[in-house]
């Protein structure tokens, strides 16, 4: 009886270590079949307007990119965090998708969080590749191990002074800038390229975010009476400030940067209220192939056209899939020598993964040319890119000013 | 330069008046309890959200709504205290506000969750500036802002000075076990101030949503300048809060003036630093 019941038992104990060791080796053979990426995206916070449409399109590429095939064999999987646009979520983020998920790189990040990440990741071996970070404190770094596919802020900046200079007449302005990364950029190359032109800045404000009011800062803004206002601000800061502007009767025209569009923040101003305020997106060529390619999936995956870094982060993931498939594997070190090489010329220009895939498997160099333009990277990783300057209408729609192309902003 | 000063000066006054009744609670039941209550800020956001709900989503009228928004926030600070603080009340100050960090965590996760993460706004009317005589100062609804902080003190002043409760919690304020061998009820005594500290809290909410935006971090935002607000006017004093609420928020809108903009939340805390190196227990301590 005795050796029956530890007969058993040891019956029990083996098959539950046979089960564990089952379950253990079909878990690694199914990792080895896929590649990680990581995607840290703001699906929360301020930027929550457009990161749900960011993680889309990185989607719509990998699914693309698995639906030929993956790269060698292998298929793209996504390992998603919320970035919440604060860099603190981004680094929490990032330290739990390289060590724990063990993603070979990084899609999707804004500004703050790149800056906050990209060491960490660099250490690691781990490229980041965003759609969306303008920051121009990233236009001298990274290059290796961090890319961008959407313009530096720089430009952005640069774009705004030219259009309040140059289209709207404004000989002065003041300036209201909260007092973040991506906003504070844009603002700094406001004010140089706009002083250049030959325009003044009467008054430069500061303000933090997260305050009940802006209401005085608001009033040393235009206490010289500017003839024209830039507010880079994120969302619910410019709401705030443009209702307290409102309030006060100040008059001036409005302009705001890329952190602002239709939809959510037309609900936080209000339709009545927004109507003449200027803002900008980062702008893709609609007449390129690859656009109108990128344009008709879109909108028959979303029913809507795309919006603002739409296919720059679009890019981003393609990029990450044409990279791998130079290097001939899946690493973060493949991915980093090999990006250069399949974005920039020389070499045969592809317009899609599929393109890009069949060249590179005949053994040829390809020159990645995106949704979002050329996609050619500097030294530090950097694209030039085109803008658009955009004014709401009485009904809250964007009604498109000025199109800056890529490479038209100096 | 004087118009200028004025204007600055009503403007400091509005921020002092939000102050005022996002601090009042705080101090009250630092006052009763002796624990600082950290969670205090998320109830001025489930009032902001309160009023969301009644004003914008309902389309509710706004007096009705305010009424409402007040009554459910009280509720929602009374419902707080007795299912997170009570039963822990004598384990101690530490305990208290720990746990009070702990179930700021968790209002603040529920907010995110119910109102999602994105801003909102009530959207009501937007009044222009008042003028006089060519000077401008502010608009009608902020200077509802500043009589609705001037209300709430003088009913505050007279529920603590007139009413057999606030006498019962003054002295439970100032000796907490000679109060109770006198025969004062402590427990229904905690309860109305629980439900003024969250009706406090809740009218600050909604005075949040008139000037700016509502989002979820909205009551960790406040925290702050509340925490900063009572220690100035030292802590479980109710009318060197009054003060203190005042005065921080002239340092930030007429300090500007002087000093660069973006240092006008730090103007705050330089205030608060120079005035506990020359008196550590807070300006007004009693």
């Amino acid at each position: 009886m005795k050796k029956k019941e530890i007969l058993k038992k040891v019956v029990v104990i083996s098959l539950s270590i046979i089960l564990v060791l089952v379950i253990f080796v079909g878990f690694s053979l199914a990792q080895e079949k896929e590649i990680r990426i990581g995607a840290i995206v703001d699906l929360s916070g301020p930027l929550s307007q457009f990161g749900p449409d960011w993680l889309k399109a990185g989607e719509m590429a990998a699914k693309e990119i698995n639906s030929l095939g993956g790269l060698f064999g292998q298929q793209i999987k996504l390992y998603v965090e919320d970035g919440k646009t604060d860099v603190e979520e981004g680094v929490k983020a990032a330290k739990k998708l390289i060590p724990i998920n063990k993603v070979i790189a990084i899609y999707g990040p804004t500004s703050d969080i790149v800056i906050g990440i990209m060491d960490f990741c660099a250490d690691n071996k781990v490229p980041v590749i965003s759609g969306v970070s303008g920051s121009s404190r990233l236009d001298k770094i990274g290059g290796k191990y961090q890319y961008r596919t959407c313009p530096s802020d720089s430009y952005e900046g640069v774009a705004d002074a030219a259009f309040a200079y140059d289209e709207l007449g404004l000989k002065n302005v003041s300036l209201i800038t909260a007092d973040e990364e991506g906003t504070l950029s844009v603002s700094g190359a406001f004010k140089e390229t706009y002083e250049k032109l030959g325009g003044k800045i009467l008054k430069d404000v500061l303000i933090s975010p997260g305050q009940a009011t802006y209401m005085s800062s608001i009033q040393l803004a235009f206490e010289p009476k500017p003839e024209g206002l830039l507010l880079s601000a994120n969302m619910d800061v410019a709401a705030t400030v443009i209702k307290e502007w409102l309030r006060a009767g100040y008059g001036a025209k409005i302009m705001c940067g890329s952190d602002i569009g239709p939809g959510k923040f037309v609900d936080l101003v209000g339709k009545k209220n927004v109507e003449g305020v200027y803002y900008t997106t980062i702008a893709s060529d609609p007449n390129t192939v690859s656009y109108k390619s990128f344009d008709m999936k879109w909108r028959a995956l979303t029913g809507s056209e795309p919006g603002y870094g739409v296919p720059n982060c679009y890019d981003a993931m393609v990029l990450y899939g044409l990279a791998i498939q130079a290097a001939g594997k899946a690493t973060g070190e493949g991915i980093a020598e090999n990006m250069h090489k399949v974005a920039n010329p020389p070499g045969v220009k592809v317009y899609s993964f599929a393109e890009g895939k069949e060249q590179l498997l005949l053994g040829n160099d390809i020159d990645y040319e995106g949704a979002s333009g050329p996609c050619d990277f500097d030294e530090y990783g950097n694209v030039a890119g085109g803008f658009s300057k955009y004014v709401f209408d009485s009904n809250g729609e964007g009604v498109l000013v000025k199109y800056y192309p890529a490479g038209s902003l100096k | 330069m004087v118009a200028r000063l004025i204007q600055h000066i009503l403007f400091g006054t509005v921020t002092g008046s939000i102050l005022v009744l996002a601090s009042l609670g705080f101090t009250m039941v630092e006052r009763l309890d002796n624990f600082v209550n950290i969670s205090h800020g998320q109830l001025l956001a489930i009032g902001a959200y309160f009023m969301l709900l009644f004003y914008n989503i309902l389309g509710w009228g706004f007096i009705i709504s305010v009424v409402l928004t007040v009554f459910l926030t009280a509720l929602m600070g009374l419902l707080v205290y007795k299912v997170f603080f009570k039963p822990i009340l004598h384990f101690g100050t530490v305990t208290l506000i720990i746990t009070s960090a702990g179930v700021g965590t968790i209002l603040n996760g529920a907010i995110e969750y119910i109102g999602g993460p994105d801003a909102h706004a009530l959207n009501l009317p937007i009044f222009k500036i008042i003028k006089i005589g060519g000077f401008s100062l502010i608009s009608k609804d902020y200077f509802g802002i500043i009589i609705v902080g001037i209300i709430s003190i003088v009913i505050i002043q007279l529920f603590l000075q007139k009413t057999k409760m606030g006498k019962a919690f003054r002295a439970v304020s100032s000796n907490r076990s000679l109060a109770e061998t006198k025969g004062i009820n402590l427990g229904s005594l905690s309860t109305l101030i629980w439900l003024l500290a969250g009706g406090t809290a809740g009218l600050a909410g909604i005075l949040l949503g008139v000037v700016g935006s509502l989002t979820p971090d909205m009551g960790w935002n406040q925290t702050m300048f509340i925490m900063s607000v009572a220690v100035l006017g030292g802590l479980g004093n109710i009318y060197g809060i009054m003060i203190a609420s005042f005065i921080v928020g002239l340092t930030m809108d007429v300090g500007i003036l002087i000093f660069p903009s973006g240092y006008k939340p730090a103007l705050a805390f330089a205030i608060i630093i120079i005035a506990l190196l020359i008196k550590p227990e807070g300006i007004f301590e009693e």
